[in-house]
């Protein structure tokens, strides 16, 4: 590396180093270089030295600063880490978990992790070390303590008890049968070709409504757009896929009037909705009123919750 | 809910659901191609969700999940509550665990509709923001009526010192704190000076002053000298908030600036003006030092230096920020003409059309965001932290402000700055938040 690189990428670190404010929880000027050389590796090992400087500068320095010093063991660290987060992380898992003995446990058990109970060769194994300044410190937190959530919920899942599934019936319920392909290849040709031509932010839009059934408003901030926006974005997609799939149709030989067909009346989907209503084991009317309307809606309405309010994912 | 707006809502759900069966039965069935993403880990999905990522690092992101529900999941999860959300979530801290659990994450929307609001379709158009909407539109209509005879009146701007206010005896004790060492200034002309309520909030939007922040805080605004980087978090600290923290406003040219340096601490000494402030919970606002300026009169600097030896006080003490380099001597036409950009976390800004560039605006934390609208001389700049900084004369001074509301503070990032007329901001922040001014950043309203 040239001298004046050097000394320009010196001057950078000792800037970053400054702004930090990592002497204060005794993180040397040299430590804090090998880490953000570290972030830098993993995430813009190919860039130019500007681009590095503009890279590192968008980092959350004091955060980063913070975090790995915890990870290090440094007390004051630690104590600044309490008072700023420990409240925070448990109304994050009340947030998560919607229940407060099990907000407790999570939040418990992220801290002991994060803290770095179990060691490795000797050294303390904290999760902190994982915390790249990329994002908040507080969202970084809230995504591992979600990751924790569902880990955990996924091995509760699997750890039922037999007794327990046969008390609720569980095991007598009929499987569901398997899907059985219903649509034409060309329909189902079409539909991929159309939805191959979406971006992947419309695909994620797509997805996350009709498939997650998340909110508009959930989408929304995810996106950092407004909720109207994608609702808007949302009818637009549907419409435009529906003339994608229409012209994709007929460019393979149909007629307009039957790709139209094809494409909304599929008696087969309600043989398959009677068959799945009836093998299900629930007190639940067996034929809704609006029987196929009211399966296509899932009940819901423009903001994505079920008609009676509740959200659909709890 | 009332009829119509149930038909509305029935209408916009079978709006919604018109996408073929098909169309969900190929989304869901996963196609091969998403072995060849790894799932993002926590810290990008963390930047994705507070929308820090590189355009084609975010793509990538996003390319993941519209292929993975897993992670569609966790970023769901991860997502920060809502305000209303968030609220919820800490009453039912004392609450018991058997309430209603699923009732207690629902959005504003349906707390609205369970309230009896009128559930209209675009939430804009709701009464709760029609509210303030017509709040705003009325301070705005009040603004414009009563603001140009106090401009007419703040004139020649030096009077503005030789008659500033002393402070009273009947003053709050959070006046008493936001003026500090009021009792310096000339009590002689207290009587004169002393306004009513409307006219001194008025000549505070009007007439440039500084207000002395704290004793500690040590608000000073030196003209000698070249411009410091001085300490966002210490007088955050040391201003304590919005109720204790003064406020001033930000000059509209140069003459004003010059003004605001001449009248700095007597006015700022009005106890009556600050007490104004603290009442009305108002943001703070802190002076950054203009660069040395040659213009300044004789009276002017006769007058700083009065103001120097009462308030003297370390620049390492002062409030505020920033670097404003060399930018005394750049034409004003070339200044409301300039280009604008961050490079690592610094305001820079470029007269010659960008070919060269110079740091305007530097601040504790790394700057993210900027408007310069219509390139006029009004320049707004983001970053993290809640770091918002603001020039009205094209970067030849700035200002630091403090966003707060009440009780509210922004500490978030500033991800987007959105000025919308010449006295409405709107910022969105990292964890979606958005603030609002309607006076120029002068008070600031949490969306």
């Amino acid at each position: 590396m040239p001298p004046h690189a050097q000394s320009g990428e010196s001057g950078i670190a000792a800037d970053l180093y400054t702004r930090s404010g990592a002497a204060a929880y005794g993180l040397s000027a040299e430590q804090f270089a090998l880490i953000l050389e570290g972030i830098h590796r993993k995430y813009a090992a190919k860039a130019s030295l500007e681009q590095k400087a503009d890279f590192c500068a968008a980092l959350r320095l004091e955060e980063l600063a913070l975090a790995r010093a915890c990870a290090a063991g440094n007390e004051r660290a630690w104590e600044d880490f309490i008072t700023r987060y420990r409240q925070k992380m448990h109304s994050m898992a009340l947030h998560i978990t919607r229940d407060g003995a099990h907000a407790a446990e999570l939040a418990d058990s992220l801290f002991a992790d994060l803290y770095g109970v179990s060691s490795r060769n000797g050294a303390r194994n904290s999760k902190l070390v994982f915390y790249t300044g990329r994002g908040s410190l507080e969202g970084w937190l809230r995504t591992v303590m979600a990751q924790e959530f569902i880990n955990r919920y996924r091995k509760t899942k699997r750890s039922v008890s037999l007794e327990e599934q046969t008390e609720e019936g569980v095991q007598f319920v009929a499987r569901a049968p398997e899907p059985v392909s219903t649509s034409d290849q060309r329909l189902e040709t079409a539909t991929d070709q159309a939805l191959a031509e979406l971006s992947a932010e419309d695909r994620f839009t797509l997805a996350s409504y009709y498939l997650d059934g998340r909110t508009l408003a959930d989408i929304a901030r995810s996106l950092g757009l407004h909720e109207s926006s994608v609702s808007r974005r949302l009818d637009r997609l549907s419409t435009g896929l529906r003339k994608r799939i229409l012209a994709g149709l007929r460019e393979q030989g149909m007629s307009h009037a039957q790709a139209t067909e094809a494409l909304e009346t599929d008696v087969r989907d309600i043989t398959l909705d009677l068959r799945s209503r009836l093998t299900q084991d629930s007190g639940s009317t067996t034929f809704p009123k609006s029987k196929v309307p009211a399966r296509e809606n899932d009940g819901r309405g423009n903001d994505g919750r079920n008609s009676d309010g509740s959200n659909p994912n709890d | 809910m009332d009829g119509a707006t149930t038909d509305a809502i029935a209408t916009a759900a079978i709006r919604m659901t018109e996408l073929p069966k098909i169309v969900r039965q190929r989304l869901r069935a996963q196609p091969p191609a998403l072995g060849q993403f790894e799932h993002p880990e926590a810290d990008v999905l963390t930047a994705f969700a507070e929308l820090c990522l590189s355009p084609a690092e975010r793509d990538g992101v996003l390319r993941h999940l519209a292929l993975c529900a897993d992670c569609r999941e966790l970023l769901a999860l991860a997502l920060p509550p809502t305000t209303a959300t968030a609220t919820i979530t800490a009453e039912a801290e004392n609450e018991p665990v058997s309430n209603n659990l699923s009732s207690r994450t629902q959005s504003y929307q349906s707390a609205g509709a369970k309230f009896g609001w009128p559930n209209l379709r675009w939430p804009s158009l709701r009464w709760a923001n029609l509210r303030w909407a017509a709040l705003a539109a009325g301070i705005a209509v009040a603004v414009l009526i009563v603001r140009p005879s106090f401009e007419h009146s703040s004139k020649p701007p030096v009077h503005v010192a030789v008659q500033a206010p002393a402070p009273s005896a009947q003053s709050s004790p959070a006046a008493h704190d936001v003026s500090g060492t009021s009792s310096e200034a000339s009590p002689e002309k207290t009587a004169e000076a002393k306004p009513g309520a409307l006219g001194t909030r008025d000549r505070l939007a009007s007439t440039p002053m500084i207000a002395q922040a704290s004793p500690e805080a040590g608000l000073k605004a030196p003209f000698a000298g070249p411009l410091k980087k001085q300490s966002l978090s210490a007088s955050k600290l040391a201003t304590g908030g919005a109720v204790s923290t003064p406020a001033l406003n930000v000059p509209k040219s140069s003459s004003d600036v010059e003004a605001s340096g001449a009248a700095t601490v007597p006015a700022a000494a009005s106890s009556s003006d600050s007490n104004l402030i603290a009442q009305d919970a108002a943001p703070a606002i802190v002076r950054a030092k203009p660069a040395p300026d040659d213009s300044l009169n004789s009276e002017t600097e006769k007058t700083t230096a009065l103001v120097s030896a009462n308030k003297a006080r370390p620049a390492s003490q002062a409030t505020g920020m920033l670097v404003a380099r060399n930018t005394a001597s750049i034409p004003a036409t070339l200044q409301t003409n300039a280009n604008w950009t961050i490079k690592a976390g610094v305001l820079q800004r470029s007269l010659d059309g960008g070919q060269t560039w110079q740091d305007a605006a530097r601040a504790d934390h790394a700057l993210l965001c900027y408007a310069n609208p219509n390139r006029g001389p009004e320049v707004w700049a983001g970053g993290q932290a809640g770091t918002l900084v603001h020039s009205s004369d094209g970067g030849k001074t700035w200002s630091t402000i403090l966003v707060s509301s009440g009780t509210a503070q922004l500490t978030a990032d500033v991800t987007h700055i959105d000025v919308r007329s010449p006295a409405e901001v709107v910022l969105e922040t990292g964890n979606h938040e958005s603030w609002s001014s309607t006076d120029n950043g002068k008070t600031w309203e949490k969306k």
